[in-house]
């Protein structure tokens, strides 16, 4: 995935719409302090990583809209893994990976690191965790 | 909460009518950040957030004099060490299990503390060494002598979960006895023992003062609390050591041998048989593939050894290359995918430099613009790669 795919969010969203079938949500514990920034990769394998498998279509659905609606530019700075929402298909297969890092503007898509200028995400993650 | 230890320096009393109200005000700079004195945050979202946390807290005396302390300096409260355990306090006495067996979970306990079974061999090696540091033994004192509920455990955390941290919510310590930490930023070093000051200083140093700096951002520090252990517990350890002390949370984690060892460790599959990578050693070959984190080098026979295939850890060649991950897997791919001839050299104190000879004629040849691919299928590199390409050789992590 490359700088332009990262503007292009809306429509990486759009072209995985039709094949998500499932949503797990990977969560760091609040205030769970780590001796390093925590990379998306590394937000997987976290011994107290919070973890909700969604099949719920309409929380799903609403997921998807708010990652669509969170316009990202790509960022050099590494990412802080709070949150990272892992998108599947019927065969388990990743379609679309979204991580959220520690502060409101901070992320990840798939592996590209991006800051995002609308947080539509962020909001829909206060919402649903209360951060 | 662990009522003997007061981990901060006493704070100066905030103005009488410097209220929550005063503490939140912020100016907009003409960038759209938002301050509160010498606070600094990047986005509106990151300013409320603050706002909000620091309204749930309720505006104690100890979160007002906090606030107005990092507000005015720009720094979080020096953490201090834990108040010292009674006279005559040895280790060995701290370890002591007794007659003790594991109860039905597997765990022992050393008073609050618990520790299981499994980990116990582990727990006790790196405590021995973070004891020789007062303030380790301290906070051992203290963890065993907490009234905390959930009381403390002290978890070894297997390879594959290459971390360190504390976990309040279970209060819980993670400590990976295989992992140092190197802070590319200043090439600081810290062993795995150091991890266990860090942690145990987070554990010790809960309170109002942490609730309020939990959540603002230090940069490159990470957040406010982090800094206050980096430059605290965490950095006079490594004073102690003779060792740099790192200044950024922004750090990679590290492979190796040893409590006490920054030397990365690097092991490679030949023959189906495992073994450790001592310097010196220089191998040239076509990486043939890079899947489940494994990479696989086909080495060309040079008449002094026949055709073979080495295999590397992604994870432990990015680290003796000074890489996180990604940028290592984005190099061997790109390698991959252009049949480039790599080497890999290590360094005397166990680094690795990695060369790609026929990716620089490319960039020679193309000096602007995209570099053209053998195959229209092949995705362009990633922007990590791109970067990476100006640079002749890897070489990072001096000491």
């Amino acid at each position: 995935m490359n700088d332009r795919a990262v503007s292009d969010l809306g429509e990486r969203v759009s072209a995985a719409r039709p094949n998500v079938t499932t949503l797990t949500v990977y969560r760091l514990p609040p205030r769970l302090r780590a001796l390093v920034k925590v990379s998306a990769v590394a937000l997987e394998s976290y011994a107290d990583v919070q973890v909700e498998h969604i099949a719920d279509a309409a929380t799903i659905v609403s997921a998807l809209d708010a990652i669509a609606r969170s316009r990202p530019r790509p960022a050099h700075e590494a990412l802080d893994a709070r949150f990272g929402l892992v998108f599947l298909d019927a065969a388990g297969e990743r379609v679309l990976s979204v991580y959220k890092g520690a502060f409101a503007l901070d992320g990840q898509i798939d592996e590209v690191l991006c800051e995002y200028e609308e947080t539509a995400l962020h909001a829909w993650l206060t919402q649903r965790y209360g951060v | 909460m662990p009522d003997v230890s007061h981990p901060y320096d006493p704070l100066p009393d905030a103005p009488k009518d410097w209220t929550l109200k005063d503490a939140l005000a912020a100016t907009k700079s003409a960038d759209g950040h938002f301050h509160c004195g010498q606070l600094e945050f990047e986005s509106e979202k990151d300013y409320k957030s603050f706002t909000a946390a620091q309204i749930d807290l309720g505006g104690s005396k100890e979160q007002l004099d906090t606030l107005h302390y990092i507000e005015t300096t720009g720094k979080p409260p020096r953490m201090e060490a834990m108040n010292p355990p009674p006279a005559g306090t040895t280790v060995d006495q701290l370890l002591d299990l007794g007659n003790q067996k594991p109860d039905k979970a597997g765990m022992y306990h050393l008073g609050s503390l618990q520790v299981s079974e499994k980990d116990y061999a582990k727990f006790a090696e790196v405590q021995k060494l973070a004891c020789q540091n007062p303030e380790g033994l301290a906070a051992l004192y203290h963890l065993e002598h907490s009234a905390d509920t959930p009381p403390p455990t002290f978890r070894v955390t297997p390879d594959n979960e290459r971390h360190d941290n504390y976990d309040p919510a279970k209060n819980r310590i993670n400590f990976n006895p295989n992992s140092a930490v190197r802070d590319n930023s200043n090439g600081a070093l810290l062993p795995p023992v150091v991890a266990v000051i860090h942690e145990e200083a987070h554990w010790g140093s809960r309170g109002a003062v942490l609730d309020t700096m939990s959540g603002i951002p230090a940069k490159p520090y990470g957040e406010m609390a982090d800094r206050a252990v980096i430059e605290g517990a965490e950095g006079r350890e490594m004073q102690r050591r003779g060792l740099t002390p790192r200044h950024a949370h922004e750090a990679q984690m590290i492979p190796v041998k040893g409590l006490e060892s920054t030397t990365p460790s690097l092991t490679m599959q030949q023959d189906g048989k495992e073994r450790e990578i001592t310097p010196p050693f220089q191998q040239s070959g076509r990486v043939i593939g890079v899947k489940d984190g494994i990479a696989t080098i086909a080495v060309r026979g040079d008449g002094t050894q026949p055709e073979h295939r080495m295999s590397f850890k992604v994870d432990q060649l990015a680290t003796a290359m000074g890489q996180n991950v990604e940028q290592a897997e984005g190099l061997l791919k790109g390698a991959m995918s252009h049949k480039d001839t790599v080497t890999f050299q290590t360094t005397n104190d166990g680094r690795v430099v990695y060369q790609n000879p026929d990716q620089q004629q490319r960039i020679h040849d193309h000096p602007v613009g995209n570099i053209p691919f053998p195959d229209p299928m092949t995705p362009p590199p990633s922007a990590a790669q791109q970067v990476q390409a100006k640079t002749p050789a890897v070489e990072v992590g001096g000491r």
